[in-house]
């Protein structure tokens, strides 16, 4: 436990830090303040934020943002984000030409429901020696671009300083970086776990991470700092959260089967903490004397999906984003009203209880 | 309607539930009596993507030949399948869960596939490429 606590990579020991550590946050800030960018987890849904980012590029209002964090798929859409406009075509090809061939094979392994062997292929196609180059760059210039992992073994999560480890630069920086993204997008039993090799008062073991999202569906500050009794302040200019989900109760009749109801409660469960991280994340634009702005996938956005990853659904879902991003008014200045409880039936059904 | 939910998890098992959705329980050999071959031998990864029908529009599974007979390449108890690989790489495969089946034909070469598929109900048809593992 000791080992892993002190655990860095080698020869890279300025990469990551634990995600509750605030003395470690503050220091990797950058040096001055600008706009904040925060990307949740939301797996396909994700195009909805490439969509928006899009959007904001063709409308000549997308901010340089000085800190781009990102979780789970936030975390493929991170690097994008963070290197602004130029990255807009190859960002959405990521977001609409793929099925789920190119995320998973079906099968299970010791580990998990599935294989991910082809996503680990798509992010080395994606994530170039040159876009870690440009990613170094930006990294020197001040910028920040962060993502989260899970690391399992400890329960906590880590923070890892993509810019910090472009710079390093090389192959070893490189496999370094897609590993890390990989491992922020693994969700755990459904996708397997990613062993990174660390070294501990001079022991060297792998440890086990997954997705990001276990410890919170996005990332702006450690939970002490952005806690209603904290009086911490965001050194930033301004606060923008893009959630790559709906955040409104989806009607789904679940089957009785185990897979469905692991699908429809984890679903709920993540509309729930995206929610009430969500209010964390105004209070502390609020505390902060900063502009608050998020984004979510509108209530009316009703595109049918035919199964995982339906590169049709995340085009209309790409294009529902694109369109809010070229809007007038891109991101809401509070969070999402919270939905009002459906009017009680007229009459009494008497098909209550499980399942239809 | 059916969305996807944005937690991945969530379509990671989805996408469990619509691949045993569209599979079987007793798929078959195809009848062919032609010779088979090793020439094929090895894990093979298939993607398949629905051109008609309201299937889902992709997935991808592993296949393993053995002696020029298809067989799966993993234990998910979800779905069965049965094929057999004759000379020049003709390959006919059938895939089965769920109450439903799907059929492909096609032609390997040393680490590459494509071909064609259909459900058994004709619901549903597309392509189908492979790639060799191992």
């Amino acid at each position: 436990m000791e080992d892993d606590a002190v655990a860095a990579i080698p020869g890279m020991p300025d990469v990551r830090f634990w995600a509750d550590s605030t003395a470690d946050f503050v220091k990797a800030l950058p040096p001055t303040p600008g706009p904040w960018l925060s990307l949740s987890s939301g797996g396909e849904d994700g195009a909805f934020g490439a969509g928006l980012l899009a959007g904001l590029s063709a409308a000549g209002k997308r901010p340089e943002f000085s800190v781009v964090t990102g979780v789970s798929t936030g975390a493929l859409l991170a690097p994008f984000a963070f290197l602004g406009s130029r990255y807009d075509e190859a960002m959405r090809d990521a977001y609409t030409r793929i099925t789920s061939a190119d995320i998973f094979e079906v099968g299970a392994t010791p580990e998990s429901f599935v294989n991910t062997w082809p996503l680990k292929e798509l992010i080395a196609k994606e994530f170039t020696p040159a876009m870690l180059a440009d990613i170094a760059a930006e990294h020197r210039r001040g910028r920040r671009l962060f993502v989260v992992t899970t690391d399992l073994d400890a329960e906590r999560s880590v923070v890892w300083n993509m810019g910090a480890i472009a710079a390093h630069g090389g192959d070893q920086a490189l496999t370094l970086f897609r590993t890390v993204l990989l491992a922020s997008t693994s969700i755990p039993g459904a996708f397997p776990p990613v062993l990174i090799d660390v070294e501990g008062n001079g022991k060297k073991f792998a440890e086990m991470h997954v997705d990001g999202g276990v410890g919170g569906q996005f990332f702006v500050a450690p939970v002490a700092l952005t806690a209603a009794t904290s009086d911490f302040k965001l050194p930033a200019t301004g606060l923008y959260v893009l959630i790559n989900t709906g955040l409104q109760p989806d009607f789904d009749a679940v089957k009785r089967t185990t897979a469905s109801i692991l699908t429809q409660s984890v679903g709920m469960a993540v509309k729930v903490d995206t929610r009430l991280m969500l209010d964390r994340a105004y209070l502390l634009a609020k505390r902060s004397g900063i502009p608050f702005n998020v984004a979510s996938i509108p209530p009316d956005f009703s595109a049918p999906s035919r199964g995982a990853f339906d590169p049709d659904y995340m085009r209309a879902l790409f294009q529902a984003g694109f369109d809010q991003g070229k809007s007038a008014t891109p991101f809401a200045a509070t969070p999402p009203p919270y939905p009002a409880a459906p009017a009680p039936p007229s009459q009494h059904s008497e098909n209550t209880g499980a399942n239809r | 309607m059916r969305r996807i939910l944005g937690a991945s998890l969530a379509i990671a098992v989805a996408a469990l539930i619509a691949a045993a959705s569209i599979m079987p329980s007793d798929a078959a050999v195809p009848r062919r009596r032609a010779p088979l071959t090793s020439a094929y031998d090895g894990v093979w990864s298939v993607s398949v993507v629905t051109l008609r029908g309201d299937c889902d529009r992709g997935y991808r599974y592993p296949l393993r030949i053995l002696g020029g007979r298809v067989v799966k390449a993993d234990a998910d108890p979800a779905y069965a399948v049965a094929g057999a690989v004759g000379r020049g790489g003709v390959i006919g495969v059938t895939v089965a869960g769920g109450g439903q089946s799907a059929t492909g034909y096609g032609r390997l070469s040393r680490n590459l596939g494509r071909g064609v598929w259909r459900t058994s109900n004709g619901r549903c048809s597309g392509q189908w490429t492979a790639e060799r593992r191992e």
